[in-house]
């Protein structure tokens, strides 16, 4: 048994080495004033993260992508509820179309990247934040639809039927009574499309050319790829790419935390 | 009931599919229209010609494509070991230890391409460093071969997290005595996984690998991070040709083209997936 214990711990320490070698290397390097050969913890210094507080235009950046996410989500959020609602609590015709739209995920916009990009240019959308935010509400609401689903059909009906029973509507029946319920469930479905949103690249790779528009994912591609004068930034490439999935792992913990009742497929 | 009451799932419910549908739906059929048209003229199926038969360009893609698909085969192994493993080792949940070993998924390819990108940088990263011990040295930034390899580690990187996930909890559903049954028949090691788990695991395993093909083929942000496709047409994948032909040479014709090719593979791996996903409901 002892030696059983002995295996497991190796096993451990690799399935951790590999998942956290390369972010924890991404941090050392952050840390360092100039890129270290050997590990130096005496001159770490956090000068990198500093320096991104105080550019302008990394935390113009910054606050963007926040606003991005924002208005994303408040459009994708209502709508995938009420979907999810109608989809859990209600028989009707067409409902089949709910399984459908969800496979149709697999379309991902890169495959009909032409023809949107001819949408977004019919309806005047280029090179504004709202291409992104359409594209995003548009391929991410099936995910949102099918989880929300699922969500709410844990909630019995019997606890809606009491309330219309005094009185109630069914969809102030399903907004006073299940959705408090839900709200859990509801969190981790939220979460999960904060995380799609917050990594988005390629609507706004092919929909936004004005670098002012350049949410966190552009910027870093812009950085990686040297500056005008060709010159790099390796430290701050680093430490900007371990500040944008800090947002977008807080929201993952949030997302395991209350998963149970919104397993994303099934 | 009243009447509104009854058309209620209707509101609530078809505005959304139509913005799905006007999405996903009506672009492919677009696309398909848009590929038989170079600079605005209609030309049939010649765009499809010329990739096919007179684009060596496009082979290398094609052939790069298939390479980068290894992730697919790639991920299965560890991934069924790791869930094994965590849903032995830990039943019930180890939330912090999930967390952990989960987080991949929750990252932006862009940021993790990066970071696999100054891993393997030539002047100080911690690859060519490591193997410079060995007297080996590697420049990932120019061998093409080399950094396809790091675009393949990169994508199962992060694709084992999603399929450990997925397994986990095709394992969680079987039920308790039949693993004991399992284990009074004499059942362990291998023989338990290629008798027991495996069957059992079947429909969730071809679920997560359809997923997982569809991603690799329509995945453009992983390897635009990394090297942009290159060096020279190193990693061109389908995806990255096609937004080359897009915005670069502002060849809409052809990359409409790609993209039906690339829908048309995700959609045959759709019906598969409808398929298997009805059978196991």
């Amino acid at each position: 048994m002892r030696s059983r214990a002995i295996i497991n711990t190796i096993i451990m320490a690799i399935l951790l080495l590999w998942t956290l070698g390369p972010i924890l290397y991404c941090l050392k390097l952050s840390l360092s004033p100039h890129y270290l050969m050997v590990l130096d913890f005496s001159q770490f210094s956090i000068q990198h993260y500093i320096e991104i507080l105080n550019n302008p235009d990394l935390m113009h950046s910054a606050i963007i992508t926040f606003e991005y996410t924002f208005i994303t989500l408040l459009i994708l959020t209502p709508l995938s509820l009420f979907m999810g609602f109608a989809l859990a609590k209600f028989k009707f015709r067409g409902q089949g179309l709910g399984f459908l739209c969800f496979a149709l995920t697999f379309i991902a916009p890169i495959a009909i990247l032409v023809p949107l990009l001819t949408y977004f240019k019919t309806m005047g959308l280029l090179n504004t934040l709202y291409a992104p935010i359409l594209g995003c509400v548009a391929f991410f609401l099936p995910y949102g639809m099918w989880m929300m689903k699922n969500v709410i059909a844990t909630i019995p009906v019997e606890l809606e039927e009491a309330a219309l029973v005094d009185g109630c509507s069914r969809l102030t029946a399903f907004l006073r009574i299940t959705l408090p319920l839900a709200i859990r469930g509801i969190l981790s479905v939220v979460a999960f499309l904060f995380i799609m949103t917050w990594n988005n690249y390629v609507f706004h790779f092919a929909f936004i050319s004005d670098p002012s528009l350049s949410v966190l994912t552009k910027t870093l591609m812009s950085l990686a790829f040297g500056g005008s004068h060709g010159e790099m930034f390796y430290e701050l490439e680093a430490a900007l790419s371990i500040i944008m999935i800090i947002p977008a792992m807080i929201m993952f913990l949030v997302y395991l935390k209350y998963t149970e009742a919104a397993l994303t497929y099934r | 009931m009243y009447k509104s009451e009854k058309l209620l799932p209707y509101f609530l419910f078809f505005p959304g599919i139509a913005l799905i549908l006007f999405f996903t739906i009506v672009p492919v059929t677009y696309g398909f229209y848009l590929s038989l048209h170079s600079g605005g003229k209609f030309v049939g199926l010649h765009n499809y010609f010329v990739l096919l038969f007179a684009d060596s360009r496009f082979r290398v893609n094609a052939m790069n494509t298939l390479l980068y698909l290894s992730v697919v085969i790639l991920t299965i192994p560890p991934s069924y070991l790791i869930a094994h493993f965590l849903w032995r080792q830990f039943r019930g949940s180890n939330f912090i230890l999930r967390a952990i070993l989960f987080a991949p998924f929750s990252m932006a390819s862009i940021a993790t391409a990066t970071m696999f990108r100054l891993m393997v940088n030539p002047l100080f990263g911690l690859i060519p460093n490591l193997l410079e011990m060995f007297n080996i040295t590697l420049n990932f930034y120019q061998d093409a071969s080399l950094a396809m390899l790091l675009a393949v580690i990169h994508s199962v990187w992060r694709s084992i997290p999603f399929m450990t996930m997925y397994l986990l909890v095709g394992l969680e559903q079987i039920p308790r005595d039949v693993i004991d049954a399992s284990r009074l028949d004499g059942a362990s090691g291998l023989k338990f996984i290629r008798y027991i788990t495996l069957p059992l695991t079947l429909p969730f395993l071809m679920l997560s690998v359809l997923m997982i093909f569809v991603w690799t083929i329509n995945d453009f942000e992983a390897i635009y991070g990394l090297f942009r496709g290159g060096p020279g047409y190193g990693t061109e994948v389908l995806a990255i040709r096609l937004s080359k032909e897009t915005f670069m040479y502002a060849n809409f014709g052809l990359g409409a083209a790609i993209g039906f090719m690339i829908a048309a593979m995700s959609i045959a791996a759709m019906l598969f997936w409808i398929k298997i996903q009805r059978r196991t409901e």
